[in-house]
Parts: structure tokens; C-alpha cells; sequence
């Protein structure tokens, strides 16, 4: 039969909104990670060392408010993209149990679609725990340095 | 329509013909022809040109273990100074150097070069493709890489090779407490590794968005791709750093800058930060490849896929990515504020949760299937026991307090060799023993490769548990020598014993390897019965690789059909695929459904990335040794050898004719 109809069909889920969607939730909780990373820390050493000497307290007194701040915005977006991993592993599901679909582009795209939005669940995960981790780490001590 | 129908993609037609699909008999006219197309010329001709991934891959291959060995013999020199208490084998100011120079060796020259070499080497194979997206690029990566280790050597046997350990610390490092060559050759080497690295890893990244087959969509692609893909992706921005951080350090010693100078407002600390931003990634940059290895071949021994496919793919992303926000824990000792240690210990604790992942999935794999014991899975088997031993060490030492006292002793000794050696070098060697028949033609020999696995896990073991204890005891790292009286001297006289039993495992395998490479028995295409693409051609491959371009339906295409529950209505088609053989070409597809878009143009083999590596390299003896003239005089040959390189060629489609855009297709080299 008519080959390009096989290629304009096969390339149609790249093309979709579901594009979209599909990146997020596989960059947005690493994104959101990356995020706290690079705040947090530069924060709080200029905290507490933001000249020759190190301070026994930070410069500003709620900086581990600020600090939680960022850890709980920072977990909001990578909860969000995890919903978003969700919600597209779910629609595929429903996709693939009806039969009547089989010719549309969930089945077209050989199981490509399944594997990235399942890597988008699975970063969303580990990058929430990562988030997780962090905001506990931040909230758990004392900001400035245990040297002086 | 049927989807068995040939998949007849449109390839966009102003760049070029429409291929024909067809096949090519072994021993026919057209495949003599084929064979005429993509031959190396014989000599020192072809040895000098070359740009077949295969040949560079084995190049890559053979230097790292000749790396491996010189370090090897350099580590057992330490241990014998070592062996017992006051000894006065080695002076102070040797064992610095032969500290520095092995653990160089073993990071820098060893470990990332020999899973390059298997990446070279078996990516277009894994993929289903005819080169390397770059191939000339690939050679000038394996010029400079061997350039840069024999410059990092040049002054070992002067006694003024590098002496302040493979991280080489300011102020140590620096211009008033190290006043020789040595750690000019040390920074002056590391930014000439770097180029090497950088251009390698950009042809990787290339390599895999570009020359699947097609069929390969993004689900499809091999474990080792995507690891070798991470660990690239992470060098391009990794390698910067540290290339920074040994041009800085130059500066400071040879034109009186003052980077890293307290007396000067210089900041010792940002040595340490711009070292291990690229450190920490390097370490993981070491290992996923090798990782993947394992994905890929253990599968084979367990008679079924790897479990948790999607699972591996994204625990070894994961790591990669984690792996850029953990750098503080090698400078937990050094007064940072408690949030950042806090923040930076936590994130290393996270990285276990993607290595464990991945540890489930072999042994899960192991569980499932019906574990054939040849050396390969040994080795493979042997390898998940050390990665978990040498990743508890690693959460430990993630804990801060923790990590106040073990720092600087010898259980940081144990930990990094146990994941290095662990996560490295036994699937390095297991590596061999699997691909060797691909490599050669030839199997090795089971009786030495099992005496060989068994002499070096259990001289590993023996060597380098009781290190753990020798730290715990409070012995520091970096140490010539000990007074009896410190209780010390039993651990290390079991450590040294230890690590000749497994240097003599390491040599059982290297006599296993030159005995079988001439009289090993014949291997047929596939002597393991495995399932990756690879396996399709024959051993060794001929230098097309592929006769025709395949199409692939699934990730274990020489399984297809046997495994059960598997969606039947595709096969990957092998014999039968894109007739390309105008010259030298190749599919280009897209990156990630692979869908086949253009004819790639391939290169001719060429001197001039000998030449361009050649004269780079000389530019910076000619720094090293500030001989301005001779610098720019090689500065400007290296610029003529790149254009002569980069020159627009008409057989490349580089040149356009007056009737628009190139009558022949698309280089695949750049312009
Ligand atoms: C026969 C095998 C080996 C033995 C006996 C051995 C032994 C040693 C010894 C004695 C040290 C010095 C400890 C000190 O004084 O601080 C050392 C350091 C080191 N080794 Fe090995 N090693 C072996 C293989 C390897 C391999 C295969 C790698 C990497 C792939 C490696 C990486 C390192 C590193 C990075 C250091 C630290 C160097 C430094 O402190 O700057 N070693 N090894
Ligand atoms: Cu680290």
C-alpha cells in the first residue's frame, strides 16, 4: 500500500500535544532538582560567608525559611511533572486496552510512547525523593558553619 | 496494509536518490565491491589513515591495557614498600610520583579509554550502521589520547613525573611548594586529554541521534549505547571544568597569575570546586559504560532479556544527573557551611536509589533466567557482588560525621578501588572474554579465562577488604611507609600478598588473550547465541559492517520469535535492507523514531588527523618546554592540516554545483 500514509501516520504522536507533555514529565523533576541546587547552596555560603570570615550566624535570619522556600517550590514543580507522568501513563492505558485504536498511533509508534512516558514516571520519582531529600537536609541543621 | 510490508520510508528528496531495497549474496560481485569501497589501504599507509571505528576501537583497546599494565606494575611497587613496617624500597618523593602516576593512569589513561574502545568498536555494530558519525574525528580522538599519555610520561624517567596525587591540590601543586616540571606535564597533559575526550564524546552523541538503523527507535537502543550516551553527554560538560582548572593552574606557575594564591587573594578552594565538578561525573563517566556492558552481555548467559529494561535506561540517566550534585562530598573536611554539606550528603545518598535499581535488574535477570557459567558471566556475576560491597562504602562515606573520619585514610583506599575494579576493571575483562570472538575471529580458552576469573576475585578480595580494616585502624592513605608499632603491619602485608595474587590473575588473562588471538578455536558469527545486533555480521565484521542497511522490530533482534509473550507481527529484517554503495555511505535517520532521512556521504581515510593530533601535541611540548617559536610554528601547521582536513570536497556533496544544492547528498563530515 501507499507508503508515505505508514510515515505521515507513524510520525503523528511526535508531532502532538502529547510532545509536550512527554517532555515534561520526563525534565521537569530533574529540572526542578537542578533548580534547588543550584540556589541553595550558593545561598547559604554567601550566608554565612559572604566575605574574609565565616559568620556563626547567616546574614539575613530567615535564611532557612528562604531555603525551605525554594525546596517546597522546587518539590511543587516536580510533583507537578510527576502528575503529568501520570496522567499520560494513564490515557495511554485506556489507548492500548481499546481495540478498536489498534491502527492509531499509540500502536503505530512501536512502544515508544509507553517507554518514554514510563522513563517520565520514573525520573519524576527519583527526583522527588532527590527534592525530598535536599529540603529535609536544609530543614534538619543549622545554616551556618559548625567550624567556629 | 500489512505491517510485514518493507517499510519503504520517504527520504527527503532534494538531498538525495531514493535507495533501493535489496540483498546482497555473501561472496557476490557486488559485495567484492563493497568490500573494494570501504578497504584500508595495507601498510603503514592505512595504519597511519585509517578511520574504520573497528580498527580504532581495537587501538583503544590495546593502548588502555597497556595503560592498565604500566599502572599495575606501578601499584605493585607501592605495595611491596608497603608490605612492611620502615621499609626503604621506595624514597618519599618516589612513591608521591608513583602514587600520582598510577592512580593518573588507572583514572585518565586507563579506565574511560578502554570502554571508548569498546564503544568505537561496537556502537555502529549495536546500531546497525557502517561508522561512526564522525569518522575522522574518532581517529584524531585516539591520536591525541595516546599523545597525551605519552606526554604525561615524559618525565617519569627523569624522576619528575607528577607528585601530587591524581586530584593534585593547591598549594601543593602550585609554584612555591612544587617547583620542578613535574606538575606542569600533569596540567599541560590533562588539557590535551581533554580535547581528546571532547571530540570523542561529541561523535557519540552524534552517533546515536543520527546512525540507528532504522527501526531502532528510542526504546530499542542497547543499554551500553546508553550508557556510553550519558557518560558523554556528561564529559561535554564536565571535561570544561577541569581543563579550566589545569590551564589556571598553569598560568599560576609559569606566567605568575594568581588563581589559586592565598598570599594573593586566590582561593585554594576553587581548585577544589573546579575539580570536582568534573571529578564526581568522571567517576560515574567511568563506570555507566561499563555498567552497560554488563546490561547488554549478562542477558546472554541468563538465556532471557534484561529485566527492567526502561528501569536500567533511567537509573543510569539518573545517576548521571545526580552524579553533577554531589561534588562537595570529596570536601566535606575542608570548612564549607553545614547547609551545603548537609544538602550535598543527602543528594549522594539519593544515588543509591538508581544504582539499587539497577543492581535489582541483574540480579533479577540472574533469578529469571538459566545462568550459563562461562568465564563471561563470572566475571559479570563477580562484578554485581563488588559493586554492592564497594557501594555500601560509598553511602557510608555520604555521611558526613562519617566521612570526618575516614577521610584521608585508607578505607577511601578500599572504597575506590573496590567500585573502580569492581565496577571497571571485572567488567572490562569480562567484556573481552564475551566480544573477543568478534574482535578476532577466535574464542578464548574457558580453562585459563575460568583460572583467570577466580585468581583475580579472589586476590582482589584478599587485597583489598582488609584495606577497609588498615582505615578503620587509622592508617592514612598516601603514606610510604609506618612504624610497627601502630598495629598496622599484618593488614598490609595480607594486602600485599593479595595484590600480586590478582596481579597474577591480570596476567593469566593477558596470556589467555595473546594464545587465543592465534590459536584459539574458530567462532562462528554468533558463538554465544546472543541477541544484539553485532552478533548478525561475521566475526571478525568486514569493514562495511553491514552488507545492507537492516531494519529493526525489536531490542534483541537475533532473539526475535523466541521469546515468549512477544508481539509477533515484525521481524527485523537483516539480510534484506537499503542497497548503499555509491562511495562510501550510510543512513542517517532521525533521532528518535528513526526514521531513515538522508544518505550520509562518509570520508575517505585521511592523514590528517594523525597530522592535526601530531602537531597539536607537539604545540604543547613546545609549552612545556616555553618555546615560544616552536609553539606558533606548530599552532600554524596544526591550522594547515585542519583546513587540508576540512577542505569542501565534491565526493562529500560539500560542494555545491551551479544547480542548487549538492548533486550528492550530505557530507557526513562537517564542512
Ligand atoms: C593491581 C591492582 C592495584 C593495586 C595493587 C593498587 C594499589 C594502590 C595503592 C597501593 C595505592 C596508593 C595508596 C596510597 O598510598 O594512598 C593506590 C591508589 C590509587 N589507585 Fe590503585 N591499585 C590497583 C589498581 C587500580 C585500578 C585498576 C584503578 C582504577 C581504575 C586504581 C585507582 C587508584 C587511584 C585513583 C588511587 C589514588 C591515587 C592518589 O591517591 O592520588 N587502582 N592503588
Ligand atoms: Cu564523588
Amino acid at each position: 500500500m501507499d507508503a508515505r500514509q505508514t510515515v505521515s501516520t507513524e510520525h503523528h504522536f511526535l508531532h502532538s500535544p502529547q510532545r509536550i507533555r512527554t517532555l515534561l514529565a520526563l525534565f521537569g523533576a530533574p529540572g526542578a532538582w537542578v533548580m534547588q541546587m543550584a540556589l541553595t547552596p550558593p545561598i547559604a555560603a554567601y550566608a554565612c560567608y559572604p566575605h574574609q570570615f565565616p559568620l556563626p550566624v547567616p546574614l539575613w535570619p530567615g535564611l532557612t525559611a528562604i531555603l525551605a522556600t525554594i525546596g517546597f517550590v522546587c518539590l511543587a514543580g516536580a510533583l507537578f511533572s510527576g502528575y503529568i507522568a501520570l496522567a499520560s501513563w494513564r490515557s495511554l492505558a485506556r489507548y492500548s486496552k481499546d481495540a478498536s485504536n489498534k491502527q492509531l498511533p499509540f500502536q503505530k509508534d512501536e512502544g515508544q510512547a509507553r517507554f518514554l512516558t514510563m522513563l517520565g514516571m520514573m525520573s519524576s520519582f527519583v527526583f522527588i525523593v532527590a527534592i525530598l531529600f535536599n529540603t529535609f537536609a536544609v530543614l534538619s541543621i543549622r545554616s551556618c558553619s559548625a567550624w567556629i | 496494509m500489512a505491517a510485514t510490508d518493507a517499510p519503504q520510508y520517504r527520504i527527503d528528496p532534494p538531498l538525495e536518490r531514493i535507495p533501493e531495497m535489496g540483498r546482497i549474496p555473501a561472496g557476490s560481485a557486488i559485495e567484492a565491491r563493497l568490500e573494494k569501497i570501504w578497504e584500508t589501504a595495507p601498510g603503514w599507509r592505512g595504519w597511519l589513515s585509517t578511520v574504520d571505528h573497528k580498527t580504532i576501537g581495537v587501538r583503544y583497546l590495546v593502548t588502555a591495557f597497556l595503560f592498565l599494565v604500566i599502572g599495575g606494575i606501578e601499584a605493585l611497587f607501592l605495595r611491596i614498600q608497603l608490605a612492611g613496617p620502615d621499609m626503604a624500597f621506595l624514597t618519599p618523593e618516589q612513591y608521591n610520583q608513583l602514587f600520582t602516576m598510577h592512580g593518573v593512569t588507572m583514572i585518565f589513561l586507563y579506565a574511560l579509554p578502554v570502554l571508548s574502545g569498546f564503544s568505537n568498536y561496537l556502537w555502529p555494530l549495536l546500531l546497525g550502521s557502517r561508522d561512526m558519525a564522525f569518522p575522522r574525528l574518532n581517529a584524531l580522538s585516539y591520536w591525541i589520547f595516546l599523545f597525551a599519555g605519552l606526554f604525561m610520561y615524559i618525565s617519569f624517567p627523569l624522576g619528575q613525573a607528577p607528585n601530587a596525587g591524581w586530584f593534585n591540590y593547591v598549594p601543593f601543586s602550585g609554584p612555591i611548594y612544587n617547583t620542578g616540571p613535574n606538575i606542569d606535564v600533569f596540567a599541560l597533559g590533562m588539557v590535551l586529554l581533554g580535547i581528546s575526550t571532547t571530540v570523542g564524546s561529541i561523535n557519540f552523541v552524534v552517533t546515536l541521534f543520527r546512525m540507528r538503523a532504522p527501526g531502532m527507535t528510542i526504546n530499542r537502543v542497547p543499554i551500553l549505547v546508553w550508557g556510553t550516551l550519558t557518560a558523554s553527554v556528561a564529559n561535554l560538560f564536565a571535561i570544561p571544568a577541569v581543563s579550566l582548572a589545569f590551564f589556571l593552574l598553569w598560568l599560576d606557575r609559569q606566567i605568575g597569575a594568581h588563581f589559586f594564591d592565598v598570599a594573593n587573594n586566590g582561593q585554594p578552594l576553587l581548585w577544589q570546586h573546579l575539580f570536582w565538578i568534573f571529578g564526581h561525573p568522571w567517576v560515574y563517566v567511568v563506570v555507566l559504560p561499563a555498567m552497560g556492558i554488563v546490561s547488554d552481555a549478562l542477558p546472554t548467559f541468563c538465556r532471557r532479556p534484561l529485566v527492567g529494561y526502561t528501569a536500567v535506561a533511567l537509573a543510569t540517566m539518573a545517576t548521571m544527573l545526580l552524579g553533577f550534585g554531589v561534588w562537595v562530598h570529596h570536601m566535606f573536611a575542608t570548612g564549607l557551611p553545614t547547609v551545603a554539606l548537609s544538602i550535598f550528603g543527602a543528594a549522594s545518598m539519593v544515588i543509591s536509589i538508581p544504582s539499587a535499581v539497577a543492581v535489582f535488574a541483574w540480579i533479577a535477570t540472574i533469578w529469571l533466567g538459566k545462568p550459563v557459567f562461562k568465564t563471561p558471566f563470572l566475571f559479570f556475576a563477580g562484578f554485581v557482588a563488588l559493586f554492592i560491597i564497594g557501594g555500601m562504602s560509598g553511602v557510608m562515606t555520604a555521611a558526613v560525621p562519617l566521612d570526618w573520619q575516614l577521610n584521608e585514610t585508607y578505607f577511601i583506599v578500599a572504597h575506590l578501588h573496590y567500585v573502580l575494579l569492581g565496577i571497571n576493571v571485572f567488567p572490562v575483562v569480562g567484556a573481552i572474554y564475551y566480544w573477543f570472538p568478534k574482535f578476532t575471529g577466535r574464542m578464548m580458552s574457558e580453562k585459563l579465562g575460568k583460572w583467570s576469573f577466580w585468581t583475580m576475585f579472589i586476590g582482589f578480595n584478599a587485597g583489598f577488604f582488609p584495606m577497609h580494616i588498615a582505615g578503620l585502624l587509622g592508617m592514612p592513605r598516601r603514606i610510604y611507609t609506618y612504624p610497627s608499632r601502630m598495629g598496622w603491619d599484618e593488614v598490609n602485608l595480607i594486602t600485599t600478598v593479595g595484590s600480586f595474587i590478582f596481579a597474577v590473575g591480570v596476567l593469566i588473562f593477558l596470556v589467555n588473550v595473546v594464545l587465543s588471538v592465534k590459536r584459539g578455536a574458530r567462532a562462528g558469527a554468533n558463538p554465544w547465541d546472543a541477541p544484539t545486533l553485532e552478533w548478525a555480521v561475521s566475526s571478525p565484521p568486514p569493514a562495511y559492517n553491514f552488507a545492507t542497511i537492516p531494519t529493526i522490530a525489536s531490542r534483541h533482534p537475533l532473539w526475535e520469535g523466541r521469546i515468549e509473550g512477544e508481539e509477533e507481527h515484525s521481524r527485523t529484517k537483516l539480510e534484506e535492507g537499503y542497497l548503499l554503495m555509491r562511495g562510501r555511505e550510510t543512513l542517517g535517520t532521525s533521532p528518535i523514531d528513526a526514521k531513515p532521512v538522508v544518505i550520509l556521504k562518509m570520508p575517505e581515510d585521511s592523514y590528517t588527523p594523525f597530522l592535526v593530533g601530531l602537531f597539536v601535541s607537539l604545540l604543547f611540548v613546545g609549552l612545556l618546554l616555553h618555546s615560544w617559536t616552536f609553539t606558533a610554528l606548530m599552532a600554524a601547521l596544526s591550522c594547515a592540516a585542519l583546513s587540508s582536513w576540512m577542505w569542501p570536497r565534491r565526493k562529500l556533496g560539500q560542494r555545491t554545483t551551479r544547480h542548487g544544492p549538492a548533486s550528492a547528498g550530505r557530507g557526513g563530515e562537517g564542512p
